[in-house]
């Protein structure tokens, strides 16, 4: 499983499919990824549970999973069977989270690539569900999940309370266990020292901003996520209302200050974003947090149609390939830090093919 | 200065007995145990001492006992999640429910789940649940009334009242 596994991964066609390239609003609005936790009847939280328990628990899953027949290129991983590499490509292609890649003991995920669907079985949760799509479709992706848990819902025993509803591992996730976010690019806001003002609004009304790429409050390439902090007390009607009403709000504010940059320093915003691209075009070694930020400039630059000849989905395809399990993967074979940092920039050299630049 | 049995004269007196008889004279008997049992006297000051203190001590543990209540499912207490952040297993809400409530409170701005839950809990497992829930419930009332929990007593009542009436009127729905 591993081989075809990091070929299928290492192939760039479709690497950035679940990314915005002309779905509306794609210059600010990237992924929506709605995300579904739920626990069984029976069994107690990871923490608590012995081996024997935590392998019957996944083995239960698994085949009630793979019996549901959602889609014809459907798998099931079990992931202390794969390799470390492996592992990380689910990771970096946002199947599983970190702490299912880098985890113990029985664990898995059951995914289709063509639906976008991905569940984990014994992360925090016995179960994540998670479907993800490009552009802002909350709606659709909503609909999506919900005749995907209804169907499981047919075939486990889910944990379920008259008062405290879905039952999770963490309290910030009971309730409805859901989890609404959608990913967006804000590269004026983050210039412009906005970005801050954004956070607090948004903590004001019950919703998380969070950088998507790095940790905690950093954030890494002018991406961030915005989803529903709360899971209880409110219905999942009210809560998609409550991201959807917000991200209209975000995209018109970050078009403004792209305006309103480009009409006070349109040459110092343009020079950002050639150098940018000048850099990605000819560097002849980058890492992976460099490359990160580099491509976000030049998505600014794309999507404001100052860099002509360059594709959005081009760009979507760089942000997911970069990183280090895929050039790994790509090479076919594991690499040092700075081997990775060399084959990171022919890789994008190759894809942006600037004369003199091979 | 010890007192001697009234009747004996020899074992010291340790049964104190006050009688009042009907106008109400009060006349007062120093016995030992011996002779307080031949005359009738109900024994025995010190085992009631014992139970007394047996309380005592049963009312002081049954206090700490809430503190170190353990989930009989998976043996977490609330301490212990607390300090990780996590919960054991899905009975733990139910059991610590009279702190998790005011702990959803401050995450979540509420404590019950608002009623579209957005996919179905089949309606047969829900009503199992409720059923297999309203057993639970009943245990667990009669054991903080057992350990005069009386705040928390009152919660579980509440909460079987509401099941109750949610399962009644499933049941008028199928009908």
């Amino acid at each position: 499983m591993g081989e075809s596994l990091r070929a299928s991964f290492s192939s760039p066609e479709s690497a950035g499919s679940w990314m915005a390239s002309d779905e509306p609003d794609h210059d600010v609005v990237v992924t929506t990824r709605i995300r579904f936790a739920r626990n069984l009847d029976g069994f107690s939280f990871r923490s608590r549970l012995t081996d024997e328990r935590s392998k019957e628990l996944e083995a239960h899953l698994r085949e009630r999973l793979i019996g549901l027949e959602l889609a014809s290129d459907q798998a099931y991983l079990s992931l202390p069977d794969l390799d470390e590499l492996d592992r990380e490509l689910l990771f970096e292609r946002h199947l599983i989270s970190l702490e299912l890649a880098r985890g113990s003991g029985p664990r898995g995920v059951f995914f289709s690539r063509s639906r976008h669907v991905s569940v984990m079985v014994n992360e925090e949760d016995h179960l994540r569900l998670q479907v993800f799509g490009p552009g802002q479709n909350l709606a659709g992706l909503l609909d999506q999940m919900r005749e995907f848990d209804q169907k499981l819902a047919g075939r486990v025993r889910y944990a379920h309370h008259p008062r405290f509803g879905y039952l999770t591992s963490c309290p910030t996730n009971v309730g409805t266990g859901v989890r609404l976010s959608v990913m967006l690019h804000l590269p004026a806001l983050v210039y412009s020292k906005e970005i801050e003002k954004v956070f607090n609004a948004a903590a004001k009304m019950k919703l998380a901003v969070r950088g998507f790429y790095g940790e905690g409050t950093s954030y890494l390439g002018d991406f961030f996520q915005v989803s529903n902090q709360v899971t209880l007390g409110r219905g999942v009607d009210k809560l998609h209302q409550d991201v959807s009403k917000v991200v209209p709000k975000l995209v018109d504010h970050e078009r403004e200050v792209r305006r309103t940059i480009l009409k006070e320093n349109g040459k110092g915003l343009e020079d950002r974003i050639f150098r940018a691209f000048g850099v990605l075009s000819y560097a002849r070694r980058i890492n992976s947090q460099e490359a990160l930020e580099l491509i976000s400039q030049v998505r600014l630059g794309v999507s404001l149609g100052i860099l002509k000849g360059l594709e959005l989905k081009t760009v979507n395809e760089l942000l997911v390939m970069s990183q280090p399990a895929h050039i790994q993967a790509l090479e076919k074979r594991d690499l040092k830090e700075e081997e990775r940092d060399v084959a990171r920039a022919r890789y994008i050299r190759q894809r942006l093919g600037r004369p003199g630049a091979e | 200065m010890s007192v001697y049995c009234q009747r004996c004269q020899k074992e010291t007196a340790n049964v104190h007995v006050t009688e009042i008889n009907d106008s109400g004279v009060k006349a007062e008997l120093h016995l030992c145990e011996e002779c307080a049992k031949s005359k009738g006297v109900p024994p025995v000051p010190s085992s009631t001492v014992f139970a007394l203190f047996k309380e005592l001590m049963e009312k002081t543990s049954s206090v700490s006992r809430a503190r170190d209540r353990q989930c009989p499912q998976c043996g977490m207490t609330f301490g212990e999640f607390k300090s990780k952040g996590r919960f054991g297993c899905s009975h733990d809400y139910e059991v610590f429910q009279s702190r998790v409530i005011p702990l959803l409170e401050r995450i979540h701005g509420a404590s019950e789940n608002a009623g579209d839950e957005g996919a179905a809990a089949p309606e047969p497992a829900a009503a199992d649940a409720s059923a297999g829930e309203l057993k639970r419930l009943r245990k667990d009332l009669q054991r903080v009334i057992k350990n005069e929990e009386y705040e928390e007593a009152a919660r579980i009542r509440d909460r079987i009242q509401t099941l109750e009436k949610q399962l009644r009127e499933g049941g008028d729905l199928d009908g």
